[in-house]
């Protein structure tokens, strides 16, 4: 709810002023429960980044490569770039300039630079204008908005970009620019510009603006960097893999390389990897995949349109009395009576062993099992600010445990109200791909392992096992309809028609754009490719005239009306759902909200005589929960 | 088949020895009355937390009184006493476990405590729907038994089914590192021991009992809260394969994170007071505009809206309605892939899911079982879309097959989707200067190959074998919580008690793997030079920010930090110019607090902190009236944005709280809630301690 998200607010920039305690009260619900997890995910409005694209509009741009001009990729990138983040950090801040243009739009009054865009928060108009200007004739419009010009200076771009930076009304965090161009030699012969340049770029990076160049080939041969950009190019030393990928002239190349530096890479926390005693080194800790979210509901006075603040009060029941966070003691109802601890001792029950990540012994690699999952992982790599000297040893583990394919195995406490884990650290090489992206970082990926209490024992029926030909013609199946997955080819359908109703809303559209779900089988492929080894296969294994629809048809019914029935009521799957959803109602007394069947299910799932009125239902519920 | 059935409660009746042997021990030492207790204890505690069904009895033998339904129908059974008849645990036995279980010193006989159990039992389940009954019989055999009947006893145990366990005196003769589990040093077993043990063992082998020694249950029972969840399905549906082939499969979770459990809120106003009724905490809401008034908005006229960027986009409840994502319940394959193409660390999800095939279907489960061998032969996967109800959001995942001598499953995991992903790019570490030389080769190898966890654990043959697997580890936040609760459900006033070392050990390097754990960390210490930074180069750093009105800090950038001030030449000129500055005076405290933790030589904020609370103190409680109460406030958010900055919360909410109480004990509350208006305390931690 908003609640959780405050706090996580709350967690990750600390506030500096007029805080009040109505936030603090609804920043300390649910404080027992929400420990771990919450302070995970970066929040909308933790650190801000700000992006600059920078686009050379010489007229080389515009000339068609291998499926567009340089131009129009870039627009296409840059509005995808817009598009992702307004889903993944909606506060980030995006600016767009074009430069070598006839027309002029900034601040100072440069000659051939053009702000197309102010850093601002990604919208829906911006990525509509940026929409437009990518399609149908893309240069003639170009040229009746912006016009070429073959001179320009670079010093003025970035002297632009400075501004831009300085001038945006919000705080950044991190400031990056990505200039996209073909050209290697901008300022051919030309050694003042070249200077000025080249100390404006380095003036930024004092001030803490990156500079990136995502370079595309030339019409005319390769870009070299060599000849002029390795001055402009400003990274820090933590970011910089080093090597500069060579020049690309694919949308998905170029795209791939603009997603890898569009956000700031930050770690969730730096901590002590104990090896033994006295023997600590520094690693980050990152989160490489977490599952994206829909933005939270916000609530709105209906008049202004406005976000209102919610603030919470705990008030005693019996006296009326507001209570302050003090004057709340924790519970736990024990063999019928309540067992009561203050908050600090519930914190400090926690509080097995300190925060870090220690070290407790290697197995070989093959010892982890591909079910050992209990929650997303993390990646870990060496961190020099608290122990100078911990790259090395971190890079010696990583290079040794790779060479004899062993992993570590660790306990990990991630702060101090979080309950230790046992994780495996299984390295991973550094990798590029053919173009010298790096694909791979090196480091530790941090694996959560499974408690005895997590790993369930389950009863499985005994089944007939399948024959060989059986086997041989499943295998069969499996190599017609073979493909090599990677998650990068899968969006998220229910996260695209959120923000693609969004988005018509935003724009006052009747109807929003219909998305593809990516996630639904090409069955007519699938078909052409496998439709006759599926059918033998069909055959070898079900007796002829299977009818394979069947779930639960011995409950159904075999008419077509009781199927019908079935749907209405909760299908058998969601016992744990209905579980679930009469617990919270039980716990916020709203028990009464729920259906007959509902209940009835939940009873009967629990093992309770489901019969009677509605309220002896509920009554069943309440005894069973003990409330 | 698969049970759809709600577990039943088993009941479960202690038989404990209280007789004369049972409760003699030499001076130092435990005695056998005593260990029992402590055992039965752990078992009824771990009953309580786990939820569990299962009915609670106890009988005791050796008692001085005889009190039982058999002696008073038809004699003998003397010296048993049902001492609680069969019911759901509660605190008050567990609280009569501790101090209303007393030393009997008369002989009783334990085949009489097992029949008197027996029957109580029998009676108690009569018409009732129960499971099974289990008899945990605990003595030292220190008193003679008949040993009669053991045929009559041996047909009623079968009869109804019961399981027997006997927890006795460890049965080898040797002497028990910690003795006070084992039996007194030096104590021989008496002739009547050897010869109950003898019967006890024949008795145990009747119902393929267990016959467990003290060291043993003690080990077995430590951690065995064991929570296991019921077997319910999470999906039955059809894996759907193409347009035609339609395998039948149920889901169930086969690995669930499990969270530890939680507490409810209750009021100590309520408590305190002379009544405190049901100490119930409720939570009121209020909604308010951001304008000056903090303009309150009833709940009923609020709207709804998304953010799109810097937009809120306003919904109405038609248009929520139908932006629901619809779609249908589905199991269906996108295709297969080399298991190398699907990586582990990219699993998302707080679990695995195991689809087997519908146990009504025969044919299905052939279907799958061709499907499960094939992949595995193939070495490849299935790439999955799943939703595990209609209106679910899809999520895609992979199939993982799973082959067991008797089961096979698809193990279903779920994976990343194009968003998820998050690129970030590191600086390669194949560099010069990291590379190792020989030294360092051999130490790092070292390490490894002297804690090699395959090697860890003594097994009950003292071979030595695996450890840290996964199904022999518990959490040890969930014990910890348990021995906690339970301490002070039984002694309310007490201070918590100290970790168990049971769950700090199981934290710890295996002791198998100490020694050479520590020869190797001394050979690493000596091949890498690491050097801690002291905090101090960061407090600069932060502190100069203070002055430097950029908002945040960047916590992970203390050098870029660094960077920044050095260009700001006017400000390190005034951290130079007021460094002789020693004191919070009153006249101007807060510049003089500022210019002593802006000093960029020494580091001074624990000085200044505290010179700055006294001052506060002083202006709030030395002052008469409120004058210098604007004044106090400004000096406490100063110490709050310094606390911040500086990363010493803690002393900051201490300071607050202190001054609460000061406040709210005296005349002060009208001030406190002013206080209260415009700062808070600090939420948040900082990991580096």
């Amino acid at each position: 709810g908003p609640d959780k998200k405050s706090w996580k607010t709350a967690m990750s920039s600390f506030p500096t002023s007029s805080w009040t305690w109505g936030e603090f009260y609804h920043t300390g619900e649910d404080d027992d429960e929400t420990e771990d997890e919450s302070n995970e995910s970066e929040t909308r409005s933790s650190s801000k980044d700000s992006l600059i694209f920078v686009i050379d509009c010489s007229e080389s741009m515009f000339e068609k490569r291998e499926d567009d001009s340089p131009y129009t990729l870039c627009l296409r990138c840059a509005k995808n770039v817009l598009s992702n983040k307004i889903i993944s950090s909606d506060r980030d801040l995006v600016g767009i300039v074009f430069f070598a243009t006839e027309k002029e739009k900034n601040p100072t009054g440069f000659k051939n630079v053009f702000v197309l865009h102010e850093l601002d928060s990604p919208d829906a108009k911006r990525i509509l204008e940026l929409e437009d200007l990518a399609e149908g004739d893309v240069h003639a419009k170009f040229q009746v908005k912006f016009g070429h010009s073959k001179e320009f200076s670079l010093y003025d771009v970035l002297w632009t970009c400075g501004t831009m930076f300085a001038n945006s009304s919000q705080r950044v965090g991190h400031k990056r620019i990505m200039l996209f161009t073909d050209n290697d030699d901008p300022h051919p012969g030309n050694l003042a510009l070249q200077r000025q340049a080249k100390a404006k770029a380095k003036d930024l990076y004092e001030n803490g603006v990156e500079i990136d160049l995502l370079h595309l080939n030339s019409p005319h041969g390769t870009f070299d960097p060599n000849l002029f950009y390795q001055y402009i190019i400003m990274m820090s030393e933590d970011d910089d893999p080093g090597i500069l990928s060579n020049p690309s002239d694919k949308f998905d190349e170029l795209l791939t390389r603009v997603r890898l530096k569009d956000h700031k890479k930050r770690s969730l926390m730096n901590i002590p990897f104990n090896l033994g005693p006295d023997l600590e080194l520094g690693i980050r800790v990152f989160a490489l995949v977490r599952s994206t979210k829909k933005g939270v509901a916000a609530k709105l006075d209906p008049r202004s349109n406005e976000e209102v603040k919610s603030r919470t009060k705990n008030i005693c029941e019996d006296t009326g009395t507001l209570l302050m966070p003090t004057d709340i003691k924790r519970c736990y109802t024990y063999g019928g009576e309540k067992i009561l601890f203050e908050k600090h001792e519930v914190d400090s029950m926690k509080r097995v062993i300190e925060p870090g990540l220690k070290l407790l012994g290697f197995k070989p690699k093959s010892f982890m099992k591909r079910y050992y999952h209990v929650k997303p992982a993390h990646f870990i790599y060496p961190d020099e600010t608290v122990i100078q000297g911990s790259s090395k040893l971190f890079v010696t583990l990583l290079k040794r445990t790779l060479a004899r394919d062993v992993i570590a195995v660790c306990v990990f406490v991630p702060r101090t109200v979080s309950s230790p884990r046992f994780v495996a650290l299984v390295p991973q090489a550094e990798q590029f791909d053919a173009r010298g992206v790096q694909i791979c970082a090196p480091g530790f990926h941090l694996l959560y392992l499974p408690f005895a209490d997590e790993l369930r024992k389950l009863s499985y029926s005994h089944m007939e096992k399948a024959s060989t030909d059986q086997i041989d013609k499943a295998l069969e199946v499996v190599k017609k309809l073979k493909f090599k997955f990677s998650s990068e080819a899968f969006e998220n359908p229910g996260l695209q028609q959120h923000y693609s109703n969004l988005e018509a809303l935003a724009l006052e559209r009747d109807a929003p754009d219909e998305i593809v779900d990516l996630t639904e089988p090409d069955v007519d492929q699938m078909e052409k490719r496998a439709g006759n080894v599926l059918k033998e296969f069909s055959d070898l294994v079900y007796p002829h005239g299977y009818e394979t629809v069947s779930v639960g048809r011995k409950r159904a019914g075999p008419s077509g009306a009781s199927s019908e029935a079935k749907k209405a009521a909760p299908s058998q799957g969601d016992t744990q759902l209905v579980v679930a959803t009469v617990q919270e109602h039980a716990q916020s007394g709203k028990l009464s909200k729920l259906t007959v069947a509902t209940l009835k299910e939940y009873l009967k799932a629990v093992g309770r005589k489901g019969t009677g009125k509605k309220n002896d239902l509920i009554e069943s519920v309440k005894e069973h929960l003990g409330i | 088949s698969i049970s759809k059935m709600a577990r039943k409660g088993d009941v479960v009746i202690f038989l404990l020895d209280v007789g004369s042997s049972a409760c003699s021990a030499p001076p130092g030492h435990a005695t056998f009355l005593q260990n029992a207790l402590k055992v039965i204890n752990m078992i009824v505690q771990h009953r309580m937390f786990a939820d569990s069904k299962d009915e609670i009895g106890l009988v005791l033998f050796g008692t001085r009184e005889t009190d039982n339904r058999l002696a008073d129908e038809r004699g003998g059974y003397d010296h048993v006493t049902l001492a609680r008849e069969v019911g759901p645990p509660t605190l008050d036995f567990l609280k009569m476990l501790q101090c209303e279980i007393l030393p009997g010193n008369e002989e009783g006989d334990f085949i009489d405590a097992l029949v008197v159990g027996m029957d109580h039992a029998q009676h108690y389940m009569k018409g009732k729907k129960l499971g099974d009954a289990k008899f945990l019989l605990f003595t030292d055999c220190g008193s003679p038994s008949s040993g009669d009947d053991l045929e009559t006893i041996r047909a009623s145990l079968e009869s109804m089914n019961a399981q027997l366990q006997v927890i006795g005196p460890d049965i080898s003769d040797e002497e028990i590192p910690n003795g006070a589990s084992g039996p007194p040093p030096g104590k021989r077993k008496t002739q009547i021991q050897i010869s109950g043990e003898r019967i006890l063992k024949r008795l145990a082998s009747f119902v393929d009992g267990t016959f467990l020694s003290f060291t043993d249950a003690m080990e077995t029972l430590a951690f065995f809260a064991r929570r296991q969840a019921k077997q319910t399905s999470v999906f039955r549906g059809p894996l759907e394969v193409g347009s035609n082939l339609k395998i039948n499969v149920w889901g169930y979770y086969r690995v669930k994170e499990q969270k530890t459990i939680s507490f409810g809120k209750v009021s100590a106003v309520s408590q305190a007071s002379a009544h405190p009724g049901s100490m119930r905490v409720k939570m009121e809401r209020s909604y308010h505009l951001n304008d000056e008034d903090q303009t309150e908005v009833a709940k009923e006229n609020l709207a709804q809206g998304f953010w799109y960027g810097k937009d809120l986009i306003p919904i109405a409840s038609v248009d929520k309605e139908a932006m629901k994502f619809k779609a249908l319940k589905c199991l269906k394959a996108l295709g297969f892939t080399k298991e190398n193409n699907v990586k582990p660390h990219q699993y998302l999800g707080e679990g695995v899911v195991a689809f087997v095939p519908d146990p009504d279907n025969r044919d299905a489960g052939i279907a799958l079982s061709a499907l499960i061998h094939a992949l595995q032969e193939a070495g490849y996967v299935m790439i999955v879309k799943y939703s595990f109800r209609a209106n679910a959001e899809p999520k895609i995942g992979v199939c993982t097959p799973h082959i067991k001598p008797n089961y096979e499953c698809l193990l279903f995991t779920q994976l990343p989707f194009m968003e998820d992903l998050r690129l970030f790019t590191f600086a390669s570490l194949d560099k010069k200067k990291l590379a190792a030389n020989d030294d360092q080769v051999q130490a790092v190898d070292d390490l490894i190959s002297g804690m090699d966890l395959t090697q860890a654990v003594r097994d009950e043959d003292g071979e030595l074998g695996e450890g840290l697997k996964p199904k022999n580890t518990f959490n040890p936040v969930l014990q910890r919580l348990y021995q906690c609760i339970q301490h002070r459900a039984l002694n309310p006033e007490d201070a918590l008690p100290e970790v168990d070392p049971l769950i700090a050990d199981c934290l710890k390097i295996p002791s198998a793997l100490v020694a050479a754990n520590e020869a190797a960390v001394e050979k690493v210490k000596a091949a890498f030079p690491l050097e801690k930074i002291e905090k101090k180069a960061k407090r600069d750093a932060s502190a100069a920010a203070v002055w430097k009105d950029t908002g945040s800090v960047d916590l992970d950038n203390p050098v870029s930090m660094a960077k920044r001030v050095r260009a700001d030449e006017s400000l390190s000129m005034a951290g130079i110019a007021r460094v002789q500055i020693r004191e919070v005076g009153t006249v101007d405290p807060l510049g003089d607090f500022k210019a002593l933790l802006g000093d960029q030589e020494v580091d001074l904020f624990d000085e200044a902190f505290s010179q700055m609370r006294k001052r506060v103190c002083q202006l709030i409680f030395d002052s008469l009236g409120d004058q210098y109460h604007g004044k106090a406030i400004e000096c406490l958010k100063a110490l709050r944005e310094a606390a911040v900055r500086f990363r010493e919360p803690a002393k900051f909410n201490d300071f607050s709280t202190e001054l609460k109480d000061r406040l709210l004990a005296g005349r002060g509350s009208d001030f406190w809630e002013k206080i209260k208006e415009g700062i808070s305390i600090i939420w948040g931690f900082s990991t580096w301690s």
